[in-house]
């Protein structure tokens, strides 16, 4: 508690109440503005760790499309993890072992954020979810 | 004979006796109508909470805190115990002959419990839409405007920089913080050396978590007022995935440089991000569930009985409390009107990248003003998804309000 100076507890006059205003709006963008400056910098500090990282694993093996049981999987993928390209190819594989019919993969492909996905989904009810 | 006649007289007066000690015949007396109202009041609360469900988990703590305090005789909290003299709080006399409600208001009086509430809801909140879209703060900062201008409005009607200050915290849109801000504004003493304030913590609290419970009918109207349907539709880029490192180092960098910046914003901030940090290490994963489950419960029950306790018939009945609830509710609608032509700026700048629903998002109450942008967004669109881009302000929100109480503390005297 500020003690030194007199707390006055009478109503304000206009000098008062617009130095108050000003300085609070200022002050609090001042504040969240070197925020977005810190994590813009944060930010590109670390896709540039992220690229130089990329570029070293660059030279290895292409995308392959591993698994493919019955079905001749086409790849045209912009997804480059082999892995979830395996299990979905392994997944189709069992769709089309229990139900008689072939499928094909033509192609995985990243869908923008926001569609309906259903872990997107599970994120965003994760995320609302009242306190 | 006489006996039983002695036996009878005695009955009577024992009965007459508990009777003028109950609180039945206090409360129907000239003095006890303003409790009788108050105890009305309490129970429409409650009314809200259960069969409304209007912010249940606060609102019914609060409107039973204030159904014991309003009745007589039952000596759970004590208003004269809170009086504000020349040296302070005398904690020596609410320890002595405080009730069980005093005693848990301690932790109010001396900011204890909004810290802890915002160290559980670090523990649940995910910044990172606010990490992937940085610009999202300076939406979360626009909807703290709200707070000021209905500073002006609080002193244009007659209230003292302390109360209005009390009042304008409403526009944060965030419970913890309005309470934290108004206990430490009206603590001073008065002119006559008692505690001059007409307004107390109940009130404020009360006004906040209810308009908080009203979002979704507050903001969409003047959303749509503010943007045309093209804006409306715009869809936004999807955002960026955030890695772990970038998370755990988020909130050591918020607390030391708003901590640094705004000392008496660091209670707040500090303890919310450090509940972010236990939350996003992974590491303190039983520290992180205790946090945001056990301890903030244990916490809103001990903050809400004992906030609605401080809702005395004495103080709550004068023309303020009107004024608190229209400066509240205006509090609410600046902020959103601030964010939501704040987001049309960032429209502007980025040539329409930006959809301006998502600024009303940024007066906090998490996640609900992020749900209202993502509703309003999808009744023009469905296919238009603005909750994870809400998110951002949202969360950002929480910032910038805990920062607006700082700075609120550190220039308005008390």
């Amino acid at each position: 508690m500020d003690t030194s100076s007199a707390v006055s507890q009478m109503p304000m006059d206009f000098v008062n109440v617009t130095s108050v205003v000003i300085t609070g709006v200022v002050v609090v963008f001042i504040g969240l503005i070197l925020l977005v400056a810190i994590i813009y910098i944060f930010g590109s500090i670390m896709s540039k760790a992220k690229d130089a990282k990329k570029s070293e694993k660059a030279p290895s093996a292409p995308v392959k499309a591993a698994v493919s049981a019955p079905a001749p999987a086409s790849n045209t993928a912009v997804s480059d993890d082999d892995e979830v390209i395996a299990v979905i190819s392994a997944a189709v594989a069992a769709m089309s072992l229990s139900d008689g019919k072939t499928y094909a993969v033509r192609s995985i492909r990243a869908k923008s954020a926001g569609s309906a996905n259903a872990w997107a989904g599970a994120a965003r009810i994760e995320n609302t979810r009242a306190f | 004979m006489e006996a039983l006649q002695m036996i009878f007289k005695q009955f009577i007066d024992t009965l007459v006796d508990l009777w003028v000690t109950s609180g039945f015949s206090a409360l129907f007396t000239v003095e006890g109508w303003p409790s009788l109202v108050m105890i009305g009041v309490s129970l429409f609360f409650m009314w809200l909470a259960i069969s409304k469900q209007f912010e249940p988990l606060l609102l019914l703590p609060i409107s039973f805190g204030m159904l014991l305090t309003n009745l007589p005789g039952a000596g759970l909290y004590h208003p004269e115990l809170w009086v504000v003299t020349g040296e302070g709080i005398d904690f020596s006399a609410v320890l002595h002959d405080g009730g069980l409600l005093d005693i848990l208001y301690m932790g109010v009086k001396l900011g204890i419990y909004p810290p802890l509430i915002f160290l559980g809801i670090g523990c649940m909140t995910d910044f990172g839409p606010l990490i992937a879209n940085p610009k999202s703060f300076l939406l979360g900062a626009a909807a703290q405007a709200g707070i000021f201008f209905t500073f002006i409005g609080a002193a244009v009607l007659g209230f003292t920089p302390q109360e209005a200050a009390s009042v304008a915290i409403i526009g944060g849109a965030d419970g913890p913080t309005a309470i934290y801000v108004s206990t430490q504004m009206l603590n001073s003493p008065g002119k006559f050396g008692l505690s001059g304030f007409d307004l107390d913590v109940g009130t404020i609290a009360v006004a906040a978590y209810s308009y908080m419970a009203l979002v979704p009918l507050i903001q969409p109207p003047i959303m749509r007022a503010l943007t045309s349907k093209k804006e409306r539709l715009i869809k936004m880029d999807a955002l960026r995935p955030v890695s772990q490192r970038e998370k755990i180092i988020f909130p050591i960098v918020v607390t030391i440089v708003i901590s640094l910046l705004i000392p008496s914003a660091a209670p707040l901030v500090g303890m919310l991000m450090f509940g972010n940090l236990i939350k996003e290490s992974g590491v303190c994963e039983r520290l992180c569930k205790t946090a945001q489950n056990e301890l903030m419960n244990i916490i809103t029950i001990f903050l809400g009985v004992t906030v609605g306790a401080t809702t005395t018939a004495s103080k709550v009945a004068n023309p303020k409390t009107l004024m608190v609830i229209v400066l509240g509710l205006a509090a609410f609608c600046l902020g959103t009107a601030a964010g939501v032509l704040f987001g049309k700026v960032m429209c502007k700048a980025t040539h329409g990248k930006v959809n301006p629903l998502i600024g009303s998002a940024g007066v906090s109450a998490v996640p609900m003003a992020a749900r209202v942008s993502q509703k309003v967004g999808a009744k023009d669109d469905p296919t238009n998804f603005l909750l994870m881009h809400a998110m951002g302000p949202n969360v950002a929100g929480v910032i910038g309000s805990a920062v607006a109480a700082g700075v609120l503390l550190s220039i308005v005297p008390h």
